[in-house]
């Protein structure tokens, strides 16, 4: 999974949860891959995503470092240099273990060999 | 505007015209008499603007064989002749000792006792090469002598045409994914040829983010990440996710290790477009935060005839102890509320403009326009048929977002249909359900 689907996913579809975003993210084990890097396609998808998970997501894997707490203004204006950062955060970093956690029910759904199960039994507690 | 023969395939006839019109639509390009192209004739002569635009539209059809810049459009060889002795830049500006060529036939509309040998010796008796080699396997300059028969027992063609190829369409690409040598399959994999007209026909762009709810073995977002896509798919059976359990290929018994959705992309060289695959629910549209905005949305979603339809549900009780891992219970999914469903989450989740596109079973007896499921914000682009059996087809429906759904707007099937299709298929015919 790579980090960029994080950013898409929630919780919300379990009973009593009413935001269920973003996930908690715990990478065990990831891959970083050497995609190639498209300006245009990345301001794309930095459109589409939403920022404080992307944090989340870069810190999972200990690399919130490279992107800045605050959302940037417009990426348009950024330099190629700073989108390959974003770049590398979305596309390059492969989740191949871990886990995605509901923020509000604590339910874990699991990801192995880079999936991610989220029919996990939403319990009859 | 330059006048172009194009020569289309003849099989998927139904597909043909909306993938010209998608892959037009798409790339900007514009053809003054696109209206003329028909199911019953397969070479039309078209104008385009240039030749980039003819090399933009050959990148991505599957359905047009080849397509060459018309020099000379003619009735009989004697007016052929004549009009390239009247024109004979056509030749000599190709007519150079560093630029081999070569000649080529074609007939359309009759095969039988054609002699294509003797035609391209009459030919080059009278239009002389004096200059350029031939060659026959790499040439640079490819010449085209096409005729078109009214009938396949007509004894002179209703028209001739010479021309040089300009390019070919992607009918390769069926070829490159063919299943056979296909990593991973599944029962219901899609034919590579229409999976790649599916990929057209909602438009798939480079840098397009691709998502297939109904994903299985992946055989629809394949062929989106060859188009240049980002695609992802979530699937709801843990087994075919995986890649485990018994494979669909005949007498080979439990699916062998390599096999899995991320090894097809690894084979064609896509894995770099492949997102995610994702275990889950299709129909649980919340998994999807508000933000999670899809260019495009493809879906073979099954019928219930050769792969069940199912969706979770809450679990019943039972006596498992703690210790017991529970799975979650699935049960049938209707045919017609699964569709309604997808339409919404394309409604939901497409950007503007967004394209969703998926294949619909019906029962041919009572197939009307009332059985397609519609959207108020989801403009119908394109219908096209695939015969199954004789009772059965299926169609390609594809959709445009065109605006954003308001609140408590759904998808709506005016005329049940759908929802007998199992029953249809496996009752007698003398069945009151068919």
């Amino acid at each position: 999974m790579k980090l960029f689907v994080h950013n898409f996913m929630s919780s919300r579809f379990l009973k009593n949860v009413t935001v269920g975003y973003p996930l908690e993210l715990v990478v065990k084990q990831f891959v970083e891959k050497d995609i190639e890097f498209d300006r245009e396609n990345t301001i794309v998808m930095l459109n589409k995503i939403q920022y404080e998970a992307l944090v989340v997501a870069a810190a999972a894997v200990n690399q919130a470092d490279r992107i800045p707490a605050e959302q940037p203004g417009k990426w348009e204006d950024l330099s190629d240099d700073q989108l390959k950062q974003f770049h590398h955060i979305l596309m390059n970093i492969d989740v191949v273990d871990g886990e995605l956690i509901c923020p509000e029910t604590k339910t874990v759904f699991p990801i192995r060999d880079g999936i991610p199960n989220m029919l996990k039994v939403d319990g009859e507690k | 505007m330059v006048p172009v023969l194009v020569v289309f395939s003849q099989s998927h006839v139904d597909f043909r015209i909306p993938e010209f019109e998608a892959i037009c639509s798409m790339l900007s390009i514009r053809v003054k008499n696109m209206n003329s192209i028909n199911t019953e004739n397969h070479m039309f002569v078209l104008h385009f603007e240039n030749r980039l635009d003819v090399t933009k539209l050959l990148s991505r059809s599957i359905l047009i064989k080849f397509a060459i810049s018309l020099s000379v459009e003619a009735q009989s060889y004697e007016q052929l002749f004549h009009e390239l002795k009247n024109k004979p830049e056509v030749i000599e500006n190709y007519d150079v000792p560093d630029e081999s060529f070569a000649l080529r036939f074609f007939a359309i509309g009759r095969k039988k006792k054609l002699d294509s040998i003797e035609r391209i010796k009459m030919f080059l008796e009278a239009v002389q090469f004096n200059h350029a080699p031939i060659c026959l396997i790499s040439p640079v300059n490819e010449f085209y002598l096409v005729e078109e028969y009214d009938h396949p027992t007509d004894e002179n063609p209703r028209k001739i045409f010479f021309g040089k190829l300009w390019g070919e369409g992607r009918s390769e690409l069926k070829t490159k994914y063919n299943l056979r040598e296909r990593c991973y399959i599944g029962n219901t994999t899609m034919d590579p040829e229409l999976s790649f007209i599916q990929a057209n026909l909602a438009m798939v762009q480079p840098g397009n983010l691709v998502f297939d709810p109904f994903v299985g073995t992946g055989g629809l977002i394949l062929p989106a990440a060859e188009f240049g896509g980002y695609v992802m798919g979530t699937e709801i059976n843990y087994q075919t996710a995986r890649a485990k359990g018994r494979s669909s290929r005949q007498g080979v018994g439990e699916r062998h290790e390599s096999e899995s959705i991320r090894a097809n992309f690894e084979q064609y060289y896509t894995e770099d477009k492949l997102l995610s695959i994702v275990i889950a629910d299709s129909s649980k549209h919340a998994i999807w935060s508000s933000n999670a905005k899809f260019d495009v949305i493809v879906a073979d979603p099954p019928y219930g005839v050769r792969e069940k339809a199912r969706k979770t549900v809450k679990n019943k009780k039972s006596d498992a102890n703690e210790d017991y891992i529970q799975y979650q219970q699935k049960e049938d999914y209707d045919l017609e509320a699964a569709f309604c469903d997808l339409l919404n989450l394309a409604a939901m989740t497409l950007v503007m403009n967004g394209r969703v596109s998926f294949w619909y079973p019906v029962i041919l007896e009572k197939y009307c326009s009332e059985n397609l499921p519609t959207h108020p914000a989801m403009e119908l682009l394109s219908n096209c048929e695939q015969p199954l059996t004789r009772k059965t087809s299926r169609r390609l429906l594809s959709y445009r977002k065109v605006r954003e759904p308001i609140a408590n707007e759904e998808c709506e099937i005016r005329k049940t249909g759908v929802s007998h299709y199992r029953d249809c298929l496996f009752s007698s015919n003398k069945k009151e359900n068919c």
